[in-house]
C-alpha cells in the first residue's frame, strides 16, 4: 500500500467513524462525554489525514469536471432509494450490536448516577488522575477527599480538596472544601488564623455553610479561647443540624463558659 | 414487457433489508439476556497461559503475572484509534493500583514493534505495565480478540473475570478490580 492510499483508507476510516458517532450520539446509544472524546480523536485524524494528502497526493479533481457529471447521473432516485434501505439496515445492525457490547461500567461511568460508595479509593485516584481538567469530576474528588478527611489523612484531603477549587466549583463545592482546609490548617497543623480566614471564605461562597459555621466555632473556641465569639456561631450551626447531638452537648458547654474539651 | 430500471434492486435491498433486521434483532435479544460478560466463552474459565516476548525485546512476561492479585491484560495497536482515548486510563489505573497487588499488561496486536513502541512513547508509558508483543498473534487468538481495544481481567486463582470491549475508562476499570479484590466501601 502506498503512502497516499494509507492515509487516504485512514481518512475514509475516520470520516465513517465520525458518521457512525454522531448517529450513535442522536439515537442516545452513547453518552455525549464519550462522544466528545471520540470526535476530538476523528477529527484530529482526519485533519492529519488531509494535511498527509495535500502534501503528498495529486491535486484534487476539478468539482466542475465530466468526473462529477457522471457521479450526478449515478444517483438516481431507484439507486438513493436502494441505499438508503440498506442503509437503514446497516445502521440497524450497527446499533444493536453496539448496544450489547456496551459494557455496563462503561455506560455507568458517563451517564449514570454516580455512587462513590460502589468504588475503592484507587478506583477514584484512577478517575480524578485521567480526568484531571475536568469540573465535572469535583464531586468525585469531594466523595474521596472525604474519605480521607474522616480517615485522618489530611495530605492526601488536601491534595483534593486543593484540586475542588482549581476546577470551576460550584458554591457549595467550594464551601465544603474551604471548610475542610480550614479544619485541616488548624487540627492538622494548628494554624488558627489560617483556619479562621479559611472558614471566612467558605461562608463568603456559602453564607450559613453549617459545616463552616460549626468548624470556625470550634476554632475560636478550642484554638482562640473565644469562647463568647463561638456560641452564636455553634447556635447558628445547631439550628441547621438540631439531630448533631455532639453539636448541641458543645453548645451547651461554651454556653456555660467551660474551657474546649 | 420491459421491467423498470432498479426495480429488481429494489426488491433485492428490501430482502436483504429485512434480512438483516431481523438478524439484528434476534441478536440483540438472544445475546442480551445473558450479562456483558458472556459474549466472551473466556468469562468464568481459567485464563490462557502463555509467555510473551517483551515489547522492546528485552525479556519474556508471563501471562497470567504470576504474583499479581489482579492482572489486566489490554489488547492495543497504533493503527487503533480508541486506543489512544482509553491509553490515560490505563495509565492512570496502573498508578492507583501499583500497591494492590495490580498488573497491567498491553499486548500489541497485528502491530508491527516499532509502530507499536512510537505509540507508546508519543502517549507515554509506564513503569508499572508491561508491553508485549505477540507473535503469531497466539495471545488474540488464545483470549479469542474480536476487535481492539479489549481488556481482560484475571483473578488471583487464573481465572477470567471479566472483559471490556471498546475504550475502557478509568472508572469501568477500577470497578472490575475493585470486584475481584472484593474492594467498594460502604460510606
Amino acid at each position: 500500500m502506498s503512502e497516499e492510499s494509507h492515509w487516504q483508507a485512514r481518512l475514509d476510516q475516520a470520516t465513517r467513524d465520525l458518521e457512525e458517532l454522531e448517529q450513535q450520539l442522536a439515537t442516545d446509544e452513547i453518552p455525549p462525554s464519550t462522544a466528545r472524546r471520540l470526535r476530538r480523536v476523528y477529527t484530529e485524524e482526519i485533519e492529519e489525514a488531509r494535511l498527509r494528502l495535500a502534501g503528498e497526493a495529486s491535486v484534487p479533481a476539478d468539482p466542475e469536471s465530466p468526473d462529477r457529471d457522471s457521479r450526478s447521473r449515478f444517483w438516481t432516485p431507484g439507486r438513493v432509494t436502494v441505499v438508503a434501505i440498506l442503509g437503514t439496515a446497516a445502521a440497524a445492525l450497527v446499533i444493536s450490536v453496539g448496544w450489547f457490547v456496551q459494557p455496563e461500567d462503561q455506560a455507568d461511568a458517563d451517564g449514570g448516577e454516580f455512587d462513590p460508595s460502589q468504588y475503592s479509593n484507587e478506583t477514584m485516584e484512577a478517575v480524578i488522575s485521567a480526568n484531571a481538567d475536568h469540573p465535572q469530576i469535583n464531586g468525585m474528588r469531594l466523595a474521596l477527599a472525604g474519605r480521607y478527611f474522616r480517615a485522618g489523612d489530611f495530605a492526601r484531603a488536601f491534595a483534593h480538596y486543593r484540586g475542588v477549587l482549581e476546577h470551576d466549583p460550584t458554591a457549595a463545592e467550594e464551601a465544603e472544601a474551604l471548610s475542610r482546609l480550614g479544619w485541616m490548617a488548624w487540627a492538622g497543623s494548628g494554624e488558627v488564623q489560617l483556619a479562621i480566614d479559611t472558614l471566612d471564605r467558605a461562608l463568603l461562597a456559602a453564607p450559613g455553610y453549617p459545616q463552616a459555621l460549626y468548624f470556625k466555632a470550634i476554632v475560636l473556641w478550642c484554638g482562640a479561647g473565644q469562647t463568647t465569639e463561638a456560641v452564636p456561631l455553634l447556635e447558628e450551626a445547631s439550628e441547621a443540624l438540631p439531630s448533631e447531638e455532639a453539636l448541641v452537648a458543645e453548645l451547651a458547654s461554651a454556653r456555660a463558659g467551660e474551657e474546649c474539651s | 414487457m420491459k421491467k423498470r430500471p432498479g426495480r429488481a434492486a429494489l426488491v433485492l435491498a428490501v430482502m436483504v433489508a429485512a434480512a438483516t433486521a431481523v438478524f439484528a434483532g434476534v441478536f440483540a435479544t438472544r445475546l442480551s439476556e445473558d450479562s456483558r460478560l458472556s459474549d466472551s466463552p473466556l468469562v468464568g474459565a481459567p485464563s490462557p497461559v502463555m509467555t510473551l516476548p517483551l515489547l522492546d525485546g528485552s525479556g519474556e512476561i508471563e501471562i497470567p503475572e504470576p504474583d499479581a492479585r489482579v492482572t489486566v491484560i489490554n489488547f492495543f495497536a497504533s493503527w487503533c484509534l480508541e486506543c489512544r482515548i482509553e491509553h490515560p486510563d490505563l495509565l492512570a489505573v496502573a498508578e492507583a493500583f501499583s500497591d494492590s497487588g495490580v498488573r497491567l499488561i498491553q499486548i500489541a496486536y497485528q502491530d508491527r514493534p516499532d509502530d507499536s513502541i512510537a505509540f507508546m512513547n508519543e502517549l507515554g508509558v509506564s513503569p508499572l505495565i508491561r508491553y508485549a508483543s505477540d507473535p503469531g498473534s497466539r495471545a488474540a487468538i488464545a483470549f479469542g480478540v474480536f476487535g481492539i481495544p479489549e481488556t481482560y481481567f484475571i483473578g488471583p486463582d487464573g481465572v477470567v473475570t471479566g472483559r471490556i470491549t471498546g475504550p475502557a475508562d478509568s472508572l469501568s476499570l477500577g470497578r472490575q478490580i475493585d470486584l475481584i479484590l472484593g474492594r467498594g466501601r460502604p460510606e
